[in-house]
């Protein structure tokens, strides 16, 4: 029996092989920063002939697609449609229309899913029905013949909003009378979220509502869905800044990490650069592996040595970068609501991208 | 190297925690090191006493069961604290009165198969990542800690015991969900289906149902509003000074159709939907504006019928209406959003760094 990751992707356009590059990283790691247990013993997923960990890649960009080959994207002509109906379409199309060809490719490649997730009921419903399905194919076998697989996700961005929804309602809702994955019946052994933006895309259930919680949450262990749940987030990075996730009387089984600060690419918000800094791969090792993966020796070396990383060779343009960043999530912060979220987003993207073009 | 390794093989040594209360750990050190859980314990190992609980299992006697691990973990020798031997009986206990009271339903297979009254991860135990400490019965009344202080016969009386029976209530519970899976199965299903089938939707429509929509549901929406919806449409009308249906009386033509306001249910299994809208008719030529109704029958017919007032010779053209519900034949709006995404993503071809 192996154990379960479950690793599911933020916004934008995604193909079938998104997480082999993920993949990469975690088997790469043990190698960068000399993680003896790991090399000694197959890395994270464990050996041939000791199989500790399958990491499963889930998407739901599919949902989007869809859409995108039904519709246009003459957002002037929708957002007056739908004003002419009395429908409320929200203020960023308005903003769109100012923005710069960078903010508008960025809108289009990537942060439209998020408007798109948030805003229609149905691409929701559809995007979390597929999560939940994708779920079950993979933890009901695991399990047949009395198995007891730990089960752990890890989601990123608009990821870790889609992933919540799947798993509060998973866990709460009856499947046509069937209460199999509910809490009390299913328990996920760790919950990894990386630029957490839950809680500004939230709808219903509600983050701080739901059974998406560790069993030491004040609420009780009675509908806990979770033994732990990790929140990573990049000083940096304006994605998490709007409405940012910090749960209050969750106990020793909620673990925030929020001391990475590190600029080594300007795209801050991308997954890789998360999981590279040891102070997020550390935790989900050995969360994953036991305390036996890193030890605390190899975790003071390995957090010297990614600080020690040269930063792009542009300093001007990264105190550039950096001073946009801070100023960028001020103003997100203010706003504290999707809107405010989708608009940093697409800023940020933009900001990175023309960071990374003058850097050249 | 090779009698450095045999002799750990062969030797007790402690276990920590860990490889005592996490069954992934346990069947490490089973397969590497057996000599460390040592001879008296090696029978009692978690996957061992699954393997006994097998044909009770498939009979349905899970009451039995657990009254059997009551009764041994009654006699159990560990020195188990007071506390603890008591939180883990109550635990046996109330494991106990829930299959017992399923088990004296008139329905214990359907309970069992959506998987009500039996708290299935009532054993889990939960391993701290940095202390190493084990607990069991986490956050509740009863919860246990073992670290690694503890007595190991004491942590491997309690986890061994916790694992088995948290495997057994993971048998328990697999018939639902298998059940369980293959309703999501369905339902993804569904959704393809009411993705490749239904009725298109511009955005002000889809923004409309979507406001009506629970975003908590599993199931596709079981109906659709249409809303000032465009298409492009084949219109057979009567020729300038025809009279009769006859198909040579009848003229060929593209029209553009706009649904005011319609209503769309669909079918079990999203295949197909049956619907009604209002028509107008906006020909390029020389006809006036139309008005009537479309009747939907799934995607392959939209037939409608709109009236028209007479023309100054005193003939009425009215005419009936085909539309594909292609809604890339409208304008060149639906390949647009595709277009920038695509001239968008070459622009942005190189990651940033």
């Amino acid at each position: 029996m192996a154990n379960l990751l479950f690793v599911v992707h933020g916004m934008g356009v995604h193909g079938a092989d998104w997480a082999d590059s993920v993949l990469a990283t975690f088997r790469r790691l043990p190698d960068d920063y000399g993680y003896k247990w790991l090399k000694e013993n197959g890395g994270i997923e464990g050996s041939n002939d000791d199989r500790r960990l399958d990491i499963v890649p889930l998407s739901y960009d599919r949902v989007f697609d869809r859409l995108a080959q039904q519709w246009g994207k003459d957002s002037k002509a929708l957002r007056e449609s739908a004003h002419e109906n009395g429908i409320s379409i929200p203020n960023v199309l308005g903003w769109l229309e100012r923005a710069s060809e960078v903010e508008h490719n960025f809108f289009w490649t990537h942060v439209v899913d998020v408007l798109m997730y948030r805003f229609f009921s149905i691409v929701t419903a559809d995007a979390r029905t597929r999560l939940r399905a994708a779920l079950a194919e993979k933890i009901e076998p695991a399990m047949r013949d009395g198995e007891v697989p730990e089960i752990s996700v890890l989601a990123h961005s608009l990821g870790t909003s889609v992933m919540h929804d799947a798993l509060a309602l998973l866990g709460s809702q009856p499947i046509d009378g069937n209460h199999a994955f509910m809490a009390g019946n299913l328990l996920l052994s760790n919950v990894f979220m990386i630029a957490n933006v839950s809680r500004v895309l939230e709808t219903s259930p509600a983050v701080f509502g739901s059974v998406v919680h560790p069993q030491t949450a004040a609420s009780g262990a009675a509908d806990a869905y979770v033994q732990r749940y990790y929140n990573f987030r990049h000083r940096f990075d304006p994605f998490p800044a709007v409405r940012p996730f910090g749960p209050v009387g969750w106990g020793a089984g909620y673990t925030a990490v929020e001391d990475c600060e590190r600029v080594l690419q300007f795209n801050v918000h991308d997954l890789e650069h998360y999981l590279n800094d040891p102070r997020v791969h550390i935790p989900i090792f050995r969360a994953l592996a036991g305390s036996k993966a890193v030890t605390k020796a190899e975790q003071t070396r390995a957090i010297a040595a990614y600080d020690a990383t040269p930063e792009p060779r542009c300093l001007d343009e990264l105190h550039r970068f950096e001073t946009t960043m801070e100023r960028l999530i001020a103003v997100a912060s203010a706003g504290a609501d999707p809107e405010s979220a989708i608009i940093a987003a697409t800023q940020f993207l933009a900001a990175a991208q023309e960071a990374k073009d003058a850097c050249h | 190297v090779g009698g450095a390794l045999l002799l750990w093989s062969v030797v007790a040594r402690p276990t920590t925690p860990e490889e005592d209360c996490r069954l992934t750990d346990l069947r490490s050190t089973i397969r590497r090191a057996p000599a460390a859980i040592g001879a008296a314990w090696l029978p009692r190992v978690p996957d061992s006493v699954y393997a006994h609980m097998r044909g009770r299992m498939a009979s349905n006697e899970w009451v039995f069961l657990v009254d059997s691990i009551r009764r041994d973990f009654d006699a159990e020798s560990a020195p188990i604290p007071p506390g603890d031997r008591l939180a883990f009986a109550r635990e046996l206990d109330a494991l106990r009165g829930e299959l017992s009271v399923v088990m004296s339903l008139r329905d214990p297979a359907e309970r069992r198969n959506n998987a009500v009254g039996v708290r299935q991860v009532r054993f889990r135990t939960s391993i701290d990542p940095d202390t190493r400490d084990a607990t069991i019965f986490a956050a509740t009344g009863d919860q246990i800690t073992l670290t690694t202080s503890t007595d190991q016969d004491v942590r491997r009386a309690l986890c061994y015991r916790a694992l088995a029976l948290d495997r057994m209530l993971s048998a328990y519970g697999a018939p639902a969900r298998l059940d369980a899976r293959e309703k999501l199965e369905e339902a993804v299903a569904e959704w393809d289906a009411y993705g490749d089938k239904s009725y298109s939707q511009y955005p002000w429509e889809l923004a409309l149902n979507s406001a009506r929509f629970d975003a908590k549901a599993i199931h596709p929406p079981r109906d659709q509003i249409v809303l000032m919806h465009p298409a492009v449409s084949l219109e057979l009308a009567q020729r300038p000074g025809g009279t009769g249906p006859a198909i040579e009386n009848l003229h060929r033509f593209t029209t553009v159709t706009v649904e005011p306001v319609g209503y769309i249910s669909y079918r079990t299994g999203y295949e197909w939907y049956l619907g009604a809208s209002l028509l107008v008719s906006i020909p390029e030529k020389e006809l006036p504006l139309g008005a009537g109704a479309m009747a939907h029958i799934g995607q392959a017919l939209n037939v409608g019928y709109v009236f028209r007032s007479r023309d100054l010779a005193g003939n009425r053209r009215d005419g009936i209406i085909v539309s594909a519900d292609l809604l890339q034949l409208f304008t060149s709006m639906p390949k647009l959003w595709r277009e920038n995404r695509d001239r968008a993503l070459s622009q942005l071809a190189t990651p940033i760094p």
